[in-house]
């Protein structure tokens, strides 16, 4: 399987990190293509001892931080007011869609987190993709969900 | 619905769209362009900005050219940025010459010098900055502030 294979099987992958950390879409655009050419950078110091979507997920997480850090000084208030909200399909979208939303407004770390909890991947992997220790991603994901969990109170109930 | 709940709806789907070969050709060749166009956006205004400091220096010099008390920091000031106006020059230089063989390689290389001229940078301003903050403040008050200590044991101090 060649890269740019494994990139369109997991292309997913870069939807949701973009989607949780640029809810604006001209950001989204671009940080889609910064994440496209940091994994084409990057690749060849993919050794296969993990599992691909597992270093796909670290390089898309640290591309988005790093860009949201970039942009963080030019963000203005008007960039969130002119978003419109997509209409979704069907449950599962709507579902994803408020859980992204909720997770938008979470601290940069419990963003990926959470995100990374909800792809089912076990404690040592996100562990090993956010550069965490175990008991630290677990105390974290614990704190978070509460965290979430009042953010939802609403649309849980 | 519980947020476990949530999470057993949320969708774990990979779809969204394929990247072909000509798209990333193009995405790799925009990105190249966009670092390249700041790593040299920097370098043009760290250049004006040495020049700058070049400039002023030596018509400080020529201007107090009797005074060591004027001349000796002035010399230091224009001493301590040399070498890092030459490694900047020398680091761009073979980025602007590096070949492009492949385009990862090309990619590579050139991230290595940048790389390269960062870590030297963010040494050398340990000293750099503070030496020339210190070269600024003096001259500046030697050459446009008047005044000193002062002498009490004339008797009309106070």
């Amino acid at each position: 399987m060649d890269f740019l294979d494994q990139i369109n099987a997991n292309i997913g992958i870069a939807h949701k990190v973009s989607n949780i950390y640029f809810r604006d879409s001209p950001d989204r655009d671009d940080v889609m293509q910064e994440m496209m050419y940091q994994l084409w950078r990057s690749h060849k110091n993919f050794d296969g001892r993990s599992k691909f979507s597992t270093w796909m997920y670290s390089v898309c997480l640290n591309t988005a931080l790093t860009y949201r850090r970039r942009i963080r000084k030019s963000e203005s208030l008007s960039n969130k007011h002119n978003q419109i909200p997509a209409s979704p399909k069907s449950d599962k979208e709507e579902v994803t869609e408020i859980l992204s939303q909720a997770i938008s407004k979470l601290s940069e770390v419990n963003k990926a987190i959470m995100l990374l909890y909800l792809e089912d991947m076990s404690y040592e992997e996100i562990a090993e993709i956010t550069g965490l220790t175990r008991s630290n991603v677990s105390v974290r994901i614990m704190r978070t969900k509460k965290e979430l969990e009042s953010l939802l109170k609403d649309k849980i109930l | 619905m519980t947020l476990d709940e949530m999470k057993s709806k949320w969708s774990k789907e990979n779809d969204g769209g394929n990247y072909d070969e000509l798209t990333m050709q193009k995405i790799v060749k925009d990105r190249v362009r966009k670092h390249t166009n700041t790593a040299f956006k920097y370098f043009w205004a760290a250049f004006v900005l040495q020049n700058g400091v070049y400039g002023m220096l030596c018509y400080v010099i020529l201007k107090h050219w009797a005074d060591p008390f004027i001349t000796l920091p002035a010399l230091l000031g224009i001493a301590i940025f040399i070498p890092f106006t030459v490694m900047m020059m020398k680091r761009y230089k073979s980025m602007g010459l590096v070949e492009q063989s492949s385009m990862i390689d090309f990619v590579q290389r050139r991230r290595e010098l940048l790389e390269n001229f960062y870590r030297f940078k963010k040494r050398y301003e340990l000293v750099l900055i503070p030496v020339a903050t210190f070269i600024g403040i003096f001259l500046v008050f030697e050459l446009y502030v008047p005044g000193g200590c002062l002498d009490l044991s004339c008797g009309c101090g106070g």
